[in-house]
């Protein structure tokens, strides 16, 4: 995970997981977080389609 | 280059094929939520485009290695591995209205088209409605009124709530964040 400049690592023992950083681009905070999840999470399960689903009213 | 995660990858490689192929779409779902300030983790790049440009992403979508695993007149999902394109088809007024309004924002995965929050709260309330057990959609819900509370056009999700009979739950979401 990169970490922005300036930002300390978490402290040992700390229960905070992940730290939140305020940044311009919300899509590099969002691609952060995918990084640490993609980690645990190499793959993702199967997921529903849309068959059957609805009313799609709007 | 910037590193992207995969699905940031990914998002960055569907954004600009469809924009390649001159498709209208707009970013909803999961991924939409995070320009309207509520991040999480997501798996799926969830999508709005204009109906009558379906056939030209399909294309723009096998090209890429997805295949079709579902398509209607409303919806349709891509699959290539575990990753996961889903569509909504905005074919009428009211979807075409939330897509025509989509605000491009210059990001670091590209130029995005992202729904309005009204609209993202109006497509997490028909999920909510379609299947209730969604109880994502409503923290969803819950997290965008929160964020959003100050600068929200509560006149027009409220059209949406009465639309899909969930008045009392707008009530109660704007009770919890004055």
């Amino acid at each position: 995970m990169r970490r922005p400049e300036g930002v300390p690592a978490p402290e040992r023992g700390s229960t905070a997981a992940t730290e939140s950083v305020v940044r311009p681009d919300p899509f590099e905070t969002l691609d952060d977080l995918m990084w640490v999840i993609e980690a645990l999470c190499p793959a993702w399960p199967p997921r529903p389609t849309f068959a059957g689903a609805g009313p799609f009213i709007l | 280059m910037p590193t992207f995660s995969r699905l940031g990858r990914q998002i960055a490689e569907v954004i600009a094929a469809l924009t390649n192929v001159g498709a209208r779409f707009a970013l909803i779902g999961g991924l939409a939520l995070a320009p309207h300030k509520v991040v999480r983790a997501t798996q799926d790049v969830d999508l709005l485009t204009d109906a009558d440009e379906a056939e030209d992403i399909d294309r723009a979508l096998v090209k890429l290695g997805y295949r079709c695993l579902h398509r209607s007149a409303d919806a349709g999902n891509y699959a290539r591995g575990d990753e996961r394109v889903d569509f909504l088809y905005a074919h009428r007024p009211m979807a075409l209205k939330l897509l025509a309004g989509a605000q491009v924002l210059e990001t670091t995965l590209g130029r995005i088209p992202v729904i309005s929050v009204e609209g993202l709260l109006a497509f997490k309330l028909q999920g909510l409605a379609n299947d209730p057990r969604r109880t994502q959609d409503l923290e969803d819900i819950r997290s965008l009124v929160r964020a959003n509370r100050a600068t929200l056009n509560v006149a027009e999700v409220r059209e949406y709530f009465r639309l899909f009979n969930r008045e009392s739950l707008l009530e109660e979401l704007l009770r919890e964040t004055p």
